[in-house]
């Protein structure tokens, strides 16, 4: 019997030099984004005396930076070039990392923070896009799990990164590690030479507000706002509030257990989601997220300040996937890509304003007041769900 | 004729590619009969890989768009946002009183054969629909 095509064709290989590149690549410079965000704020109150609301909006304008980046690269991205676009914005992590060192005050670090902020968003967006175009088609599902779990990496090993270098060899220690991981990329870049695209010209700025946001994602995009305003507090402030505790250890672990149950909670959440509907997995998720967060507010020891990460992880990451699908799910075909970025953009912003926000507040209630308050204001993203969102998102059973 | 709706499960595999060709083929037996192609656009989480994937889903569906204008029948392109391919499709298949499932044996899933289980859950899931799977290596 003659052999078919199926049978000829050889098997396209995911695991190649540049895919595996790409996602280290991604894995790096996602650890040293959060490693660095961990203890910005910490830094700032401690060598420059910053009051708790300002070293909250140094530690998030980085967050405002990305985002800057993302809105701005993702449309200019295949005019200048992707793999381009790579190189300089690694080039600048490592510039930026390298700034870090120089003692120039507060502004100063406060302007190096944006700018770091936006080289992370323009080399998060290009790696991104790179790798996700080189994935063979048979493989794509599997690939993209793959490289997006280089983002779960990056945001449990990060933090843990941060924290325990800075305990062990100081703040300047860490700051070493980070430039070193920059230069790491750099290096790597060196032998990553994915094929290159076809380049488009810029086709010009949006003329109007409906461009840039999808109205149907605002509802769910405000959930998610508040449900990150929440959580920027813990990736702020929990090393502060850990050296006040005395849980340094159990701390610097917390982002590990978050994104284990994380992880293992988005294995079945999303089949659950498909299958019986949103309601089904928002409103525990919302119940998780709460109780999560008041245990990290009352921790007084490390077990249960690693429950509350282990609850946070597991309603957090659902809240923020499945909010996603819902925005998506919303939106009109043409206008999906729009949705994504509205969502983005109003979880962002909860991310970013969020320290600025509750800093103020650290000083009148301290960080275990701020954490219960959170747990009440994710309890108000759940009210708002439910009267907003959730009667449309009932699954009619199947015929 | 049985047949009054077809949902074509695409993803741009060489086996989706024929299941187009399947579809289109049953459909020409009445003019009437509407094929709704879907393409699952998984939703992974945070990060500039969505950006990525919805701007590749984007491409295929316009793609899809263009070939079945050639296609005298009515025909609809749909993006099925979620996680689960299987879920979503009868899901679809049933919001939208479909009477065929056509669809590749694998898929751009994975390499172990992530839409062969696809496909397989449809099949064994299926509760009103008739399923009709194109092999990748069939001359359709």
């Amino acid at each position: 019997m003659a052999q078919t095509d199926a049978q000829t064709k050889p098997k396209p290989k995911l695991w190649t030099r540049d895919f595996i590149i790409g996602a280290g690549i991604n894995f790096l410079i996602m650890a040293n984004y959060f490693a660095l965000m961990v203890i910005t704020a910490d830094y700032a109150m401690e060598e420059y005396g910053a009051p708790a609301s300002f070293a909250g909006l140094v530690a998030s304008i980085f967050i405002v930076g990305a985002l800057i980046a993302r809105l701005v690269g993702g449309g200019i991205l295949d005019s200048i070039g992707r793999r381009r676009m790579l190189v300089i914005a690694v080039v600048a992590e490592c510039v930026m990392s390298a700034l870090y060192f120089l003692d120039l005050g507060l502004a100063f670090l406060f302007v190096i923070r944006i700018l770091h902020g936006i080289s992370y968003g323009a080399a998060s967006i290009a790696v991104s896009t790179i790798v996700t175009s080189i994935i063979p088609e048979e493989c794509k599902g599997e690939g993209v799990g793959y490289f997006m779990l280089s983002n779960t990496l990056g945001t449990a090993i990060g933090p843990f990164m941060g924290m325990a270098i800075s305990q062990a060899v100081g703040i300047r220690g860490l700051f070493a590690v980070c430039l070193a991981i920059a230069f790491i990329c750099l290096a790597s870049l060196l032998w990553f030479k994915p094929p290159r695209e076809e380049r488009k010209p810029f086709s010009g700025g949006a003329a109007h507000l409906r461009d840039f946001i999808e109205p149907t994602a605002i509802p769910i995009g405000i959930v998610a706002c508040l449900v990150f305003f929440g959580y920027a507090s813990i990736l702020t402030f929990l090393s502060s509030y850990a050296e006040q505790v005395g849980i340094q250890t159990a701390a610097s672990f917390f982002f590990v257990a978050y994104a284990i149950t994380m992880f293992i909670s988005r294995l079945f959440t999303g089949k659950i989601f498909d299958r019986r509907g949103a309601n089904v997995v928002m409103i525990p998720a919302f119940v998780l997220a709460i109780v999560g967060m008041a245990a990290v507010g009352l921790a007084f020891n490390g077990a249960i300040l690693l429950l509350g990460a282990a609850l946070l992880g597991a309603g957090i990451g659902t809240l923020q996937s499945c909010g996603l699908t819902i925005a998506l799910q919303k939106a009109s075909v043409r206008r999906i890509s729009l949705a994504n970025s509205t969502y983005y953009v109003l979880m962002d912003g909860g991310v970013g304003l969020g320290p600025v926000l509750l800093g103020a507040f650290v000083p009148l209630v301290g960080y275990s007041g701020v954490y219960l308050a959170m747990a009440g204001l994710i309890g108000i993203a759940m009210v708002f769900y439910l009267v907003v969102i959730a009667k449309g998102q009932v699954k009619t059973k199947r015929a | 004729m049985w047949c009054k709706r077809i949902l074509l499960a695409y993803d741009g595999s060489a086996a989706s590619k024929n299941a187009l060709k399947l579809a289109v083929d049953v459909a020409k037996q009445d003019q009437d009969i509407e094929i709704l192609a879907a393409h699952i656009l998984k939703v992974y989480g945070a990060g500039a890989a969505q950006d990525s994937i919805i701007r590749q889903a984007e491409a295929l569906a316009d793609d899809l768009e263009k070939q079945l204008a050639q296609v005298p029948n009515p025909t609809r392109v749909e993006l099925l946002r979620g996680d689960s391919p299987a879920d979503l499709l009868l899901s679809c298949a049933a919001d939208n009183e479909c009477d065929l499932i056509v669809m590749g044996s694998r898929g751009v899933g994975g390499a172990k054969g992530y839409l062969g289980s696809v496909s397989y859950a449809v099949v064994q899931r299926s509760e009103k629909c008739a399923v009709l799977i194109a092999k990748e290596g069939m001359h359709a």
